[in-house]
């Protein structure tokens, strides 16, 4: 290609030097970053003498011997003039045209739509700045790029699925937002990021209103990689390495072992009962191997029988060992976990074809022991224009997923370990032990035993068991895709036919050993899902004068079906080991569903502008949806916003560069899930031969309407300085009415739940969006985006008869929601039996209603409050312990703002960037705080008391807690000391208000550095790009208030984590090429 | 656009049906349900009240036995009840009523259906107070219902359960997991249930207590007459239907309860050959030792304590009483004594005995007469109501709420608060704490109820509990 270019030069400039003076020379670079610029025009202005520059940027021009000016343009550039002169080599920066300035986003329907446009608030975040650090998750990628979407970022151990909410709480049934790629709605843990060209976050109604029912809590657009005309071979590889590695822990005690109490106790041999040869046994030291609490001896290094040594196969049988602290033994149970992500795309585009094929193969391991991930994704896009008006194109997506023993969040259910670790453990223990998990007979063994005569596992496994023999297995496979035509009626009138699939196919099999505590246990379950959408759309654009209109109409027909088979054992395995449904001991439990439902939609929209300076837009839907009662299934929705570019009022300037006004009202209405409607009665368990039915437990309502919400958003999106600054601020307020909700109700009223059309939920918020380029020069460049937001949800009316709404239990993923994000239903129940979230009509979002510590108050003779410096300090009773009342308002979660920073470093062909997430305020309950210190793991319950003196000493002796920030009764400091392990084990434990923390944090997300290949070293080889790149993904917490070993960024529910797993921190590399 | 031509746009024709759950009821089949809800009447799969009435100790764990936590859910009770008001609809409606019959007469149906309903009220009001009755179980019609008085809850128990009983006409119905569709036995549990709800009232209205007595007694059917007319939930040998007890120490391996200290101290020295039936011998010691109860740390391993019979209480198919003929001999002997009715209380408290041993398949009379003739045990006028409300304490065994329950009308036996009371009134719990779904959802009410009643603590007392 080179060569025949400069061959292409030389004989060009040849057959010119007859005729010409001179020949002149240079290069067009980028003022933005430098970079050579390729396809440049540059003319002898006032004749047809031009060239063009080539892929470096240079040019060649023959010009007569003197004078003369070069005029240099290019679309989207600031067209120069340049004087020649007398030089001979001319190099030209070119800037970014203020005036032709276009920014573009998808939007709904997948028009493209200049920016400037748009009357409502959506945010795009290009490929280079969402896909930072590799990380192969979108929804993950999300975090603090964008103003008011906030990512669940769950534990990397799960290898990922997080759960995003757009604008908050904004519906209080906490739905995900809408995933759309490239038309077609799918679940994004399936969509390969390195296809990803662009993605956008329409954030409210008004921005997702042609989406229909689903896009009330917000639509991330995402549009896909094309193939196109281009040099080169048209073959990109992308390869990426890292390491996982646990990034936190919660602190641990390093001075206590396991037990109960300070004091060793005594093997005592009986003749009676134990072998002869274990008379030599007799007053050795033992502890309390079936505690699964540290509140036990010292750690000082005195000799006792250690769990194992009284397993008489084992090696070390009848061996002492000293009882020392094994500091990393939780630390030790993690691996580093590698995971491998290999892309490879094809594409090329012609006249009239583009095609792209990519094919994405990931492979993890896990920090967890034995759990490990494997990923394939298959795309293809392919277009092809039959004739000048007829398009045909095809998108096909493919993915399979198998994971083996993704781990869970909590304290039990599946491949729980890290819950073991934080609430039931002893803190000697030596982890090489555990880690030959079964004896030479074939049982399991355990560190928690009854005692030196029986060695069988009690309460606990052993967790290398429950990773190694309680095994699950899931499969997901992922087809998704359109296939449509396209056809031109004239130049302004456009009509294409679309049909879309988006199917997975998801099993899991969970296998318990027979002989671990869990009882021996099978379960298989299949689940498919699929949703067709055809569609047809008629598309209008031409321009009248100063007056441009495009106008769509369209209609839509979505069905969604769902099948799930579930079996499982029951009673254990009669044959051991042998996992079978055939095996189940007693009548299996089994479970088949379907569910079926369509959704028939008509929608148009109308755009106008008026010198590209007003613009108005307006679109209508209805939807009708089988969900529904018949007669109130019809439902309509408009939405109108506009936007004024009032800088094109204004004449040029270096200052202000752009202004823009905007404003919308949008609606958006939502139905609910199939069979919500009708009275039905479940089968359930069989006693015996007499089989049962039960009526469901939650009130269906044959009267229910759709919801509608209505949003009303006004911004304002400025930029200074040649667009070096950007301002984009966005108020709304958005009322969910008739917001169809599954409601707790007091069961006194004989359901749990009742299936009601809220009144009105109203959000409110700000949202910040700051983009900056604080340093340009020619090497040099700083970028940065800065987001903030804040976000307020209020009950204004629930129902008749109803005005408080439990959160508990207000997960209420659809049926047909894919199952990877339904993740996000950890809300600990464990907090302790009188512990609640709920939103309160008139009250704030959230209140956690529990025991609340009292405070005191001074008060004078008659009983007034008075003032006095210790008012509002935490109060103990006579013996030293917090005095507290039950059933009180504790206090509210949701943070005051929150968003990201995501900085941009270039320096020549360098890059440097750094992206964190913050949150200001709120609060999060910690279950693990509290099972950490109730068991006596925890580090802030050994250590000295203010006398120096070890706090788990007796108090008698000096020791114990002080709970120092507290006063008596009367007012005086408090000074008694007592007891630590009471204080821990049951003062403190289920003391709600103790483990209520902030979830203020700062926390660095990724980061990334390149190193871009120049072009000239590239020269020489045949890859046209290439880049190398240092990424981390979740280094660490800059800042949290808690302290303590949580991450508050990874709660596994809004206002509360329960033995979530631990951060993971990724490190590793990235290479890409192009050939 | 060829949908919308085809066919009209709103009809979706009977996609909308339900094809995994049962479009029709079965009045029998809702019955089981029911019933198999209302085993956990008895205790709960905590042991809480087996714990707080120190029949049982926990051994390692505590939380239960130092009376931690406060606030206890009843929406399973709740929702229980409305599935029996349906069978009462369903045997009722015109349109369901003779298709219902399929599984007895509608009114044995609804009979049965109302005793049971009472049965669970009675079992809530004792636990909770005053609770949403009048008000309760009316769906979208009343999402929060207030709360009534125990009074007038009692008040109303009692003509229902009275004018149920009087419905029943001797057939049989379907369905009945606990009564074997028997109405004669259902008619002996509805009077025999009248016998212990007027016995609470001694404390607080002897007079009415009286009455209803005497009432109860001379109504048609009689009253539990024998052992077998014991009304008892049967669990399966079924994983779907076992006995908790045998979930959790034989599915699970957990050692987590062992018959408590005071238990044995009382049982053991008087030779109770009950003793045997309720508990095994410690591993360990090889002999019958209890459980200190109620400390922060025991820090006593299980095998030196006993843990619960595992043939008789902890088998897979171990049954659980909800009212025996022991427990009505006793509440007779009690009535005697209070100068209710006439009779020799003496009589009545030798044959509860009897009863008792013989419900634990002890047969043996001279065994019998030997432990009911020596001293501690021996009928005494002087101390009659401690011996009668000791022995109903053995009696109750694993019927933990009711055995909690008379411990707060009599205080018998004396029992000694958990020494690691987390309570802060560190006294044996005198009620349940309402669910947080009240507390939350149903606010007004609920403060109108702690405004009256008392706070929502376990100290306060339910309406009968009074001091003695």
């Amino acid at each position: 290609m080179k060569k025949s270019l400069l061959l292409f030069s030389f004989v060009f400039v040849l057959s010119m030097a007859w005729a010409q003076e001179r020949v002149i020379s240079g290069k067009v670079t980028s003022v933005e970053d430098g970079s050579p610029l390729p396809g440049v025009n540059v003319v002898l202005k006032g004749t047809t003498n031009g060239t063009v520059t080539d892929t470096d940027g240079n040019f060649k021009l023959n010009t007569p011997a003197s004078g003369g000016v070069l005029v240099i343009s290019f679309i989207g550039l600031q067209t120069q003039e340049v004087e020649i002169g007398n030089r001979a080599v001319i190099d030209v920066p070119l800037s970014t045209d203020v005036k032709q300035l276009t920014e573009v986003v998808v939007t709904a329907l997948g028009v493209t739509r200049e920016k400037r446009s748009l009357g409502n608030s959506a945010q795009e975040v290009t490929i280079g700045k969402l896909n930072v650090a590799r990380d192969p998750n979108i929804a993950n990628a999300l975090a603090g790029k964008v103003a008011g979407v906030q990512v669940f970022g769950q534990s990397g151990a799960k290898f990922g699925t997080p759960s995003i909410r757009i604008r908050g709480v904004n519906s209080l049934s906490l739905s995900e937002p809408l995933y759309v790629v490239d038309g077609t709605p799918t679940d994004v843990n399936f969509v390969n990021m390195d296809n990803v060209e662009t993605l956008t976050v329409l954030k409210g109604p008004g921005a997702s209103a042609l989406y229909g029912n689903r896009a009330s809590a917000g639509v991330i657009v995402i549009t896909t990689k094309r193939g196109k005309k281009q040099d080169g071979v048209g073959l990109e590889v992308n390869h990426s390495t890292t390491f996982d590695q646990v990034s936190l822990l919660p602190k641990y005690q390093n001075e206590y072992g396991g037990g109960y109490s300070q004091d060793f106790g005594q093997f005592s041999y009986n003749p009676a009962i134990d072998p002869a040869s274990w008379a030599a046994f007799d007053g050795q030291n033992i502890i309390d191997y079936s505690a699964d609490e540290s509140w036990g001896p010292k750690m000082d290094g005195t000799l006792y029988r250690p769990w194992y040594s009284w397993i008489p196969t084992d090696k070390d049988f009848g061996k002492q060992v000293p009882f020392s602290p094994n500091p990393n033994n939780v630390k030790d149970f993690f691996n580093t976990g590698v995971s491998v992500n290999n892309n490879i795309a094809f594409s090329k585009g012609g006249d009239n074809y583009s095609a792209r094929i990519s094919y994405t193969n990931l492979i993890s391991t896990g920090i967890i022991p034995n759990s490990k991930q494997k990923r394939d994704y298959l795309s293809t896009n392919l277009s092809l224009n039959l004739t000048s008006k007829l398009t045909a194109k095809l998108n096909l997506n493919y993915s399979n997923e198998n994971t083996q023993n993704r781990p869970a969040d909590g304290y039990g259910g599946q491949n729980q370990t890290i819950g073991s670790f934080n609430q039931w453990f002893q803190r000697q223990l030596d982890l090489t032990q555990l880690k030959e998990y079964r004896n030479p007979d074939g049982t399991y063994r355990s560190w928690n035993i009854t005692g030196p005569r029986n060695t069988t596992p009690l309460y606990w496994d052993n967790p290398y068991t429950q990773v190694y023999a309680q095994l699950t297995l899931e499969k997901r496979e992922k087809l998704f895709g359109d296939i449509g035509l396209n056809y031109k009626l004239t130049d302004w009138l456009n009509v294409s036919a679309t049909a879309r699939r988006d199917f997975g196919n998801f099993y899991s099999d969970r296998r318990v050993s027979s002989g671990t505590k869990a009882q021996a246990y099978y379960g298989v379950s299949q689940d498919t899902r699929r949703e067709d959408n055809y569609e047809f759309l008629l598309a209008f654009n031409k321009k009248f004068g100063d007056f441009g209109i495009v106008a769509n109409a369209g209609g839509n027909l979505r069905k969604n079906r769902r099948d799930y088979l579930f079996e499982a054992t029951n009673g254990g395995l009669a044959v051991p080991d042998f996992y079978n449904i055939a095996a189940s001991k007693d009548r299996p439990t089994t479970q088949s569903l379907i569910y079926e439902s369509s959704v028939r939609s008509f929608y148009g929209s109308v755009s106008l502008d008026y010198k590209d300076i007003i613009y108005v837009d307006a679109t209508a839907r209805n939807d009708w949806s089988s969900t529904l009662p018949k007669g109130s299934n019809s439902y309509f929705y408009p939405s109108l916003s506009t936007s004024f570019v009032f800088s094109e009022l204004i004449a040029d300037n270096s200052v202000f560069s752009f202004g823009k006004i905007r404003g919308s009202v949008a609606q958006v209405g939502s139905d609910t899930d199939p069979y919500q409607i009708n009275p039905v009665f479940s089968v359930g368990t069989p006693y015996g031969s007499n089989p049962t039915e039960t009526l469901p437990t939650r009130l269906p309502n044959q009267g229910l309407k759709p919801g509608i919400s209505t949003a009303y958003e006004g911004g304002l999106d400025v930029k200074f300085f040649n667009n070096r600054v950007g301002f984009e601020l966005t108020a709304y307020t958005q009322d969910n009415k008739n917001q169809i909700l599954s409601l707790s109700v007091p069961s006194s009223s004989g359901y749990s739940g009742a299936l009601i059309n809220a009144g009105n939920i109203r959000s409110k918020g700000v949202e910040l969006h700051i983009n900056a380029t604080p340093v340009k020069t020619a090497n040099f460049s700083w970028e940065l985006d800065f987001n903030a937001d804040r976000s307020r949800s209020q009950v204004i009316e629930l129902a008749e008869g109803l005005d408080a709404y439990d959160l508990r239990v207000n997960v209420t993923n659809s049926v047909y929601a894919s199952p990877s994000s339904a993740n996000y239903s950890g809300v600990p129940i464990f907090g302790g039996s009188g512990l609640s979230v709920i939103a309160r009509k008139g009250s704030d979002y959230g209140t956690i209603v529990g025991k609340k510590i009292r405070t005191y108050q001074a008060t004078d003779g008659n009983g007034n409050n008075i003032d006095d410096p210790n008012n509002g300090k935490r109060m103990v009773d006579a013996d030293g312990f917090y005095l507290y009342d039950q059933n009180k308002d504790i206090t509210t979660i949701l943070p005051k703002f929150k968003g990201g920073l995501l900085q941009t470093f270039t320096y020549k062909n360098f890059t440097l960037r750094v992206n964190l997430d913050y949150v200001v305020g709120g609060k999060f309950y910690s279950t693990t705080k509290m099972f950490n210190n109730g068991s006596g793991l925890g580090a802030e319950t050994v250590g000295n008391n203010e006398k120096g003196i070890p706090k788990r000493d007796p108090v008698s002796e000096g020791g114990g807690t002080l709970l120092a920030d507290a006063v008596k009764e009367d007012g005086t400091p408090n000074d008694i000391y007592v007891d630590t392990q009471t204080l821990y084990e049951s003062a403190l434990f289920d003391l709600n208000e103790y483990y209520i923390y902030s979830k203020t944090y700062v926390k660095l997300r990724e980061v990334n550095l390149s190193y871009n290949f120049p072009r000239a070293l590239l020269a020489k080889t045949p890859f046209r790009t290439a880049t190398f790149a240092l990424i981390v993904r979740n280094p660490f917490l800059v800042y949290s208030k808690v302290g303590g070993g949580i991450d508050p960024s990874e709660t596994s529910s809004l206002w509360g984590e329960g033995g979530q797993l631990p951060p993971v921190r990724s490190m590793g590399f990235n290479i890409k090429f192009s050939l | 656009m060829l949908f919308a031509a085809s066919c009209d746009m709103a009809d979706f024709g009977d996609k909308n049906v339900d094809p995994n759950n049962a479009s029709t009821p079965s009045t029998a089949a809702i019955f089981t349900s029911s019933m198999r809800s209302a085993r956990l009447l008895i205790t709960d799969n905590g042991a809480i009240p087996i714990l707080w009435a120190q029949q049982w100790s926990e051994i390692i764990y505590t939380t239960n036995s130092t009376y931690g936590g406060l606030n206890f859910d009843y929406s399973s009770f709740y929702t229980t009840m409305t599935n029996l008001d349906y069978v009462i609809k369903l045997n009722t409606d015109d349109a369901t009523k003779l298709s219902a019959q399929a599984n007895g007469s509608n009114s044995n149906q609804i009979a049965v259906a109302r005793i049971l309903k009472a049965y669970i009220f009675h079992c809530l009001t004792d636990r909770w107070g005053d609770i949403p009755y009048s008000e309760a179980l009316k769906g979208v019609e009343g999402f929060r219902p207030k709360f009534d008085t125990q009074q007038s809850i009692y008040n109303a128990l009692f003509v229902e359960l009275k004018d149920a009983a009087a419905l029943l006409d001797g057939g049989t119905i379907s369905g009945d997991i606990i009564l074997g569709g028997s109405t004669a036995k259902w008619q002996k549990f509805a009077n025999s249930l009248r016998l212990v709800m007027a016995l609470r009232l001694s404390k607080v209205d002897a007079a009415k207590g009286k009455a209803e007595f005497v009432d109860a007694l001379s109504a048609a059917g009689g009253i539990l007459a024998s052992n077998s007319d014991n009304v008892v939930y049967k669990y399966l040998a079924d994983a779907n239907n076992q006995n908790p007890w045998y979930a959790s120490f034989t599915v699970s391996g957990r050692t987590d309860f062992a018959i408590s200290k005071p238990m044995v101290d009382y049982m053991k020295p008087l030779g109770d050959p009950r003793l045997a039936k309720f508990a095994d011998k410690s591993t360990d010691l090889l002999d019958y030792v209890g459980m200190p109860y109620g400390l922060t740390t025991p820090g006593i391993v299980p095998s030196k304590v006993s843990f619960p019979n595992a043939t008789n209480v902890r088998a897979q198919s171990s049954p659980m009483s909800f009212l025996t003929y022991s427990q009505i001999l006793l509440t007779q002997a009690e009535a005697v004594k209070l100068g209710w009715i006439t009779g020799d209380a003496k009589t009545f408290y030798e044959n509860a005995i009897t009863a008792s041993m013989a419900q634990w398949g002890i047969t043996d009379a001279t065994a019998i007469n030997s432990y009911i003739g020596q001293t501690g045990v021996a009928y005494d006028d002087a101390t009659a109501l401690t011996l009668i409300g000791t022995q109903k304490w053995i009696a109750l065994y694993l019927q933990g709420f009711e055995a909690w329950t008379e411990w707060r009308r009599t205080g018998i036996p004396a029992l000694t608060p958990a020494p690691g009371a987390r309570n802060p009134e560190k006294q044996i719990p005198r009620r349940l704490g309402y669910p947080t779904t009240e507390r939350d959802l149903n606010s007004d009410n609920y403060k109108a109820v702690v405004a009256s009643q008392g706070p929502d603590t376990y100290g306060t007392r339910v309406w009968w509990d009074k001091p003695q």
